[in-house]
């Protein structure tokens, strides 16, 4: 009988952690989790920085983070989909980079707009293809397209981007971005509605249903009949369209941007917020409200670290610590890489 | 004669199998890399009078010698079924702080060889990390990419800065007409093929690489194997690392900017495979000769670098799909 009692110990241990780990990383706790983390960021950032907690600098912060909330909609739909898409950045730089030429050509405001976020679809168009009809690895197209798109940003901008000698516009309609809604900054605004936008499409729509599906079990996706490659490659798309739109939100903000003015560490941003906010490396988990959390995690310690006079590159390192940890909790989730 | 023994099918079998010999000739042996590496140079020889002399040669080997030594240690972690995208900033680190120790007085040799410890030690914590915290090693070596990259920034506090000393700049010399880099470029092909096709370590790497699960079932450590995997391309990212800081006779804090894409493709263009098991050393030594001596033609064409960028991009695209179809990719 004695030989039972650590067996049972052992079980009873095992069952504790498994409740553990229930609480703490499943569903809406793992929400109160991050929540809890804004929360800690807001007390040290107000001792460590005394101007942090203003309405002024609240409302920076919130202009700061819109580009970020913009693209990591879109990341959402690409990794629950099973695609990581690490071309974001480019195609932000590139997108800014066609916009800002077009207006400085002197075409009308809507035109430049639209060529932009035409980008961002275009290059998606061609992530889709080399992911469904040359088969590649979603990592290694989006990688190659890393390179390829930021090249042609450089070829667009025709070298200007280069800190210093970037020519700015002073096109009203385009540089929109710039103002305020009732003292609350545009892209504040226009990113809560795109992320509002994304969170009913992902949730209520057929198109974010199948991104689940796509993403957890594509060939059971494929008995039931649904169009996995179609699906996979509109994803995509739409991660292109969403890092376009934030580049051309950012390029507005700036009056103008060329290829160097996304900073190159952004896609690292986008894809620690979108998994910090649950959203698993294998694809089928995730949500929204997740990651609209872990997007707010990060913009309030980019302002506050900036604010407590902390230089660029710590950030880096607190951010790749940041992704280390919000991936060792998705480890810890769902048994983690074998 | 047709019934005697060929089953229903069999021509479509036996066209198959001489399909798949030919892909083996081609790609197998690295035929079509080859040609397409002589096709290149012949290009460029046709267009630039001085492509083939012996001194841009020896320029591109010269050059090659860095990519190299950090693609192989990429090669044996793919080969394990892993994957290094720190490499670039990893270097970057291995070379500010053999820099940055030089400036502060310490010994030539010592700094180097603490440069040296610092990259093993990189590439042991990149294993560490995913062997034991469980971390998908794309994430996890994304991570250490910023974190390697913000460390660098901070020993050197933001700034770059000459080191004009002749030992320093060692990777500039030449010993008997042939460059300082060319002689690390051949001692380590020379330790990683001893180490991948005499050892049992390296014969097992396949194994582990090429199927975890089935490696585990015959009582392999596969964790220990990544580990080791990941320590020796940390110990390749400390050679190149100090080569590189050698050879630009300079603290630079980014200088490994980029590597990550030239060294992928220069790999896959190899045939190394992103799912493990495969992978070779002189495969990986034509494709870092392939890549460049694209970069060196296309610069010497007075080609923009970023349209380099994007042809390298391409390139690595397609390596991979060309390298995939056969056997269904991506699913």
């Amino acid at each position: 009988m004695t030989a039972v009692l650590p067996d049972r110990a052992e079980q009873e241990a095992s069952a504790w952690s498994e409740r553990l780990r229930g609480l703490v990383f499943s569903g809406r706790l793992a929400w109160v989790t991050l929540g809890l983390v804004i929360v800690a960021e807001f007390v040290v950032f107000s001792v460590a920085a005394p101007r942090f907690l203003s309405t002024t600098n609240l409302l920076n912060a919130g202009r700061a983070t819109a580009v970020l909330m913009i693209v990591a909609t879109g990341a959402t739909f690409g990794l629950i989909s099973g695609a990581l898409d690490i071309s974001v950045g480019s195609v932000m730089a590139l997108s800014g980079t066609i916009g800002t030429q077009i207006v400085i050509a002197g075409y009308p405001a809507s035109l430049a707009i639209l060529a932009a976020i035409g980008s961002g679809i275009g290059v998606g168009l061609i992530n889709g293809f080399v992911v469904v009809k040359l088969r590649v690895n979603p990592l290694v197209a989006t990688l190659g397209m890393l390179g390829i798109a930021f090249g042609l940003a450089f070829v667009v901008d025709g070298g200007s981007g280069v800190a210093g000698n970037l020519r700015q516009t002073t096109d009203a309609a385009y540089g929109v971005m710039k103002n305020d809604l009732v003292g609350i900054p545009l892209p504040l605004v226009f990113a809560v509605l795109f992320a509002a936008a994304g969170w009913v499409l992902l949730a209520k729509t057929r198109f974010g249903l199948y991104a689940y599906a796509v993403g957890g079990n594509a060939s059971a996706g494929r008995s039931v009949a649904l169009p996995v490659d179609r699906l996979r490659m509109m994803y995509l798309v739409f991660s292109g369209a969403c890092a376009a739109t934030g580049g051309y939100v950012l390029s507005s903000m700036l009056g103008g941007s060329g290829a160097a003015s996304v900073p190159g560490t952004l896609v690292l941003t986008v894809v620690t917020a979108v998994i910090l906010g649950g959203v698993g490396l294998l694809g089928g988990t995730g949500s929204m409200g997740g990651t609209i959390l872990g997007v707010i995690v990060l913009g309030v310690l980019e302002n506050g670290m900036t604010l407590a006079g902390w230089p660029t590159f710590y950030q880096y390192v607190v951010e790749g610590l940041l992704l280390m940890l919000a991936v060792g909790l998705d480890a810890v989730r769902t048994g983690g890489y074998r | 004669m047709t019934a005697t023994a060929t089953p229903p099918g069999a021509p479509l079998d036996s066209r198959a199998q001489a399909a798949a010999r030919a892909r083996r000739l081609l790609l197998g042996q690295h035929v079509l890399l080859l040609i397409a590496l002589v096709l290149l140079g012949t290009y460029f020889t046709s267009r630039l009078d001085f492509f083939l002399t012996s001194q841009n040669v020896l320029t591109i080997l010269r050059f090659s010698a860095v990519t190299f030594i950090v693609a192989t240690g990429f090669t044996l972690v793919l080969i394990g079924g892993g994957l290094d995208l720190s490499i670039g900033s990893g270097m970057a680190v291995v070379g500010v702080t053999a820099g940055q120790l030089f400036q502060a007085g310490v010994p030539l040799v010592l700094a180097f060889v603490i440069g040296v410890v610092v990259g093993i030690a990189i590439g042991f914590v990149n294993g560490f990390i995913i062997t034991r915290f469980r971390i998908n090693p794309l994430i996890a070596t994304l991570a250490m990419l910023f974190v390697l990259l913000g460390v660098a920034f901070i020993i050197t506090d933001g700034r770059s800065s000459q080191i004009r000393d002749d030992g320093f700049r060692f990777a500039r010399e030449n010993v008997g007409g042939v460059p300082v880099p060319v002689f690390f470029l051949i001692a380590v092909a020379v330790l990683s093929v001893v180490l991948l096709h005499t050892t049992k370590a390296g014969r097992h790497l396949f194994a582990v690489g090429g199927n975890p699960d089935a490696a585990r079932q015959a009582a392999m450590d596969v964790d220990r194997f990544r580990l080791g995997m990941y320590t020796v391309a940390g110990l390749y990212t400390g050679i190149a690392g100090v080569l590189l800081a050698s050879d630009l006779g300079a603290v630079v804090p980014n200088s490994g900017r980029n590597y990550e894409l030239y060294v992928a493709t220069a790999v896959f263009l190899g045939g190394a495979s992103l799912t493990g098991g495969r992978g070779s050393v002189i495969g990986t030594f034509i494709g870092v000769a392939f890549v460049t001596t694209l970069r060196n033609g296309l610069i010497q064409m007075a080609v923009r670098p970023q349209i380099v960028l994007i042809t390298v991009g391409a390139a690595m695209i397609l390596a991979v799909a060309f390298d995939q179809r056969p056997k269904g990719g991506f699913r």
